[in-house]
């Protein structure tokens, strides 16, 4: 049994490391303990205010950690009249839906989880659809008004956001030739999509701020009104899990904003220096990337719903529209790439 | 209406505006410290706790007219000749009459402000013990003492050393 066990370790290492390590799961567990360090101390920063400092010495970098520790450590308090299957389901499944994502994304040339075999960007946005599926369950499963209005309210963000976001990478889909992820950053070698998708980056760039669902999209777990929207009963381990699937919902969509249109693992064209390309790259344009992201959650008041599902549906849809039709033109007459 | 003469800002001011204005501030350092382990020194005429000379204090009890909020109480003290002023920092306002008109100088503002306890009857002190303070003995956390100074970008905080600043 076991001389099995080490034969199979053995003779699946490499994939074995990708799945467990980098990019998979221990990668996407550190990311989401760095983003929320990174983003209390930015933040505090922008707010010219200190952050966490008292744990793990001026930077404070044990605090996250500390903060995991706490929460595993509570009590799970299901509400009396939840269904309470539905409620732990949604709760353990909510993350590996976004972590399922980035496994279609590669990371360096040949370092990607699972190759969906030249469909890769529609297969990401196949499973990207079940995440408001399994936040609407969470909503209801709690049985609380707040859960269910915050549920209510993803369905709307998230399908006036995504079908703009969808029909954005058409764009690059059409101006790439290819579903394949991979082939898309192959092609971005000597130029980055955003150039010749630019539109279709606006377009891409707003619907993704509602998709990841911070500031000024943060609508369906608005504090002010919701508590903590869909989340607000959650507790102990089954909350860490949600706030998890918050930031691997972040990661997910920024590494494919990274892919379609900023050359993905391609180091900048100038520079292309063959070393340095792959996983150095998409780490440096996602610390970049989030970066901005968390300028743009304190820079912006939260929008109401009415007014995020017109941008998505009356500004965003035509503009995404437009932006297929005019990449269709460009391919006509100049060819592609 | 006033309401309906008001231009509505453009899209710069709305979206392009508050980004910057925020992102500059990813450069500038923080204008709040660690305070029960970093202080900032008092400023030169910073009006804390009260200390009393009883050698030079000749019992006038000009500080007990002067003061406003009833906070001075006369005690005799064992030994001495005269009454001497208690304070009772639980009605004390900080405004500095008394010490202004003591005509022998022996009340003096010292920068101590951590004078909270847990009884009220801890903030009546006695003449025998208004005597200066070391900081370390009511906030024994403190390890650094930080001066404000004020910048073209703000106020910042430097780190005090004894002999002169750092």
């Amino acid at each position: 049994m076991i001389d099995a066990l080490i034969s199979f370790v053995n003779e699946n290492l490499g994939v074995l490391f990708v799945i467990a390590i980098f990019p998979g799961l221990a990668f996407i567990l550190g990311f989401v303990i760095f983003a929320v360090w990174y983003q209390r101390k930015y933040l505090a920063r922008l707010m010219i205010r200190m952050g966490p400092v008292h744990c793990g010495g001026r930077m404070g970098w044990l605090q996250l950690i500390a903060d995991a520790m706490k929460l595993v450590a509570k009590e799970l308090i299901f509400p009396r009249a939840a269904n309470k299957t539905l409620f732990l389901f949604a709760s353990v499944v909510l993350p590996v839906i976004p972590a399922a994502m980035i496994a279609l994304i590669p990371f360096a040339p040949g370092l990607i989880i699972y190759d969906a075999a030249g469909v890769s960007l529609l297969v990401f946005f196949a499973i990207s659809t079940l995440f408001p599926v399994v936040s609407v369950i969470r909503g209801w499963a709690a049985n609380n008004k707040f859960t269910i209005i915050g549920a209510f309210r993803n369905i709307y963000l998230d399908i006036a956001g995504e079908i703009p976001v969808f029909l954005a990478s058409i764009g690059v889909m059409i101006w790439a030739g290819t579903y394949d992820l991979n082939e898309i950053v192959l092609k971005q070698a000597s130029m980055w999509f955003i150039v010749p998708q630019f539109l279709g980056f606006i377009v891409f760039f707003i619907g993704f701020l509602a998709m990841i669902e911070k500031v000024p999209f943060d609508i369906p777990t608005a504090e002010t009104e919701l508590i903590y929207g869909p989340n607000t009963e959650y507790s102990g381990a089954m909350f860490l899990n949600m706030m998890e699937a918050d930031y691997i919902n972040l990661l997910a969509w920024t590494l494919l904003m990274i892919t379609l249109y900023f050359g993905g693992y391609n180091g900048p064209p100038i520079f292309a220096d063959p070393v340095l390309n792959g996983v150095f790259w998409i780490l440096v344009k996602l610390i970049i990337a989030i970066t901005i992201i968390f300028t743009i959650t304190i820079s912006y008041a939260r929008l109401r719903i009415d007014q995020a599902v017109k941008m998505g549906w009356n500004y965003l849809l035509p503009l995404s529209i437009l932006n297929i039709l005019l990449t269709l033109a460009m391919k006509f007459y100049l060819g592609g790439v | 209406m006033a309401g309906s003469e008001v231009k509505r800002p453009g899209f710069l001011a709305r979206v392009v505006k508050p980004f910057i204005h925020v992102a500059r501030h990813a450069l500038k350092s923080p204008v709040t410290h660690k305070y029960p382990f970093e202080r900032i020194k008092g400023f030169e005429r910073t009006r804390g706790y009260i200390t009393l000379n009883m050698d030079t204090c000749i019992g006038c009890g000009a500080c007990g007219y002067a003061c406003p909020d009833e906070a001075i109480y006369f005690f005799p003290v064992e030994g001495r000749k005269y009454t001497y002023p208690a304070i009772d920092y639980g009605k004390c306002s900080f405004c500095g009459l008394c010490v202004e008109t003591c005509p022998t100088a022996s009340l003096a503002h010292t920068d101590l402000v951590e004078l909270a306890g847990y009884e009220y009857e801890e903030l009546v002190y006695m003449p025998s013990e208004l005597k200066p303070i070391n900081i370390k003995e009511v906030l024994p956390e403190v390890r650094r003492f930080l001066i404000t100074t004020m910048t073209k970008d703000g106020p910042k905080y430097i780190l005090f050393k004894e002999g002169g600043e750092d």
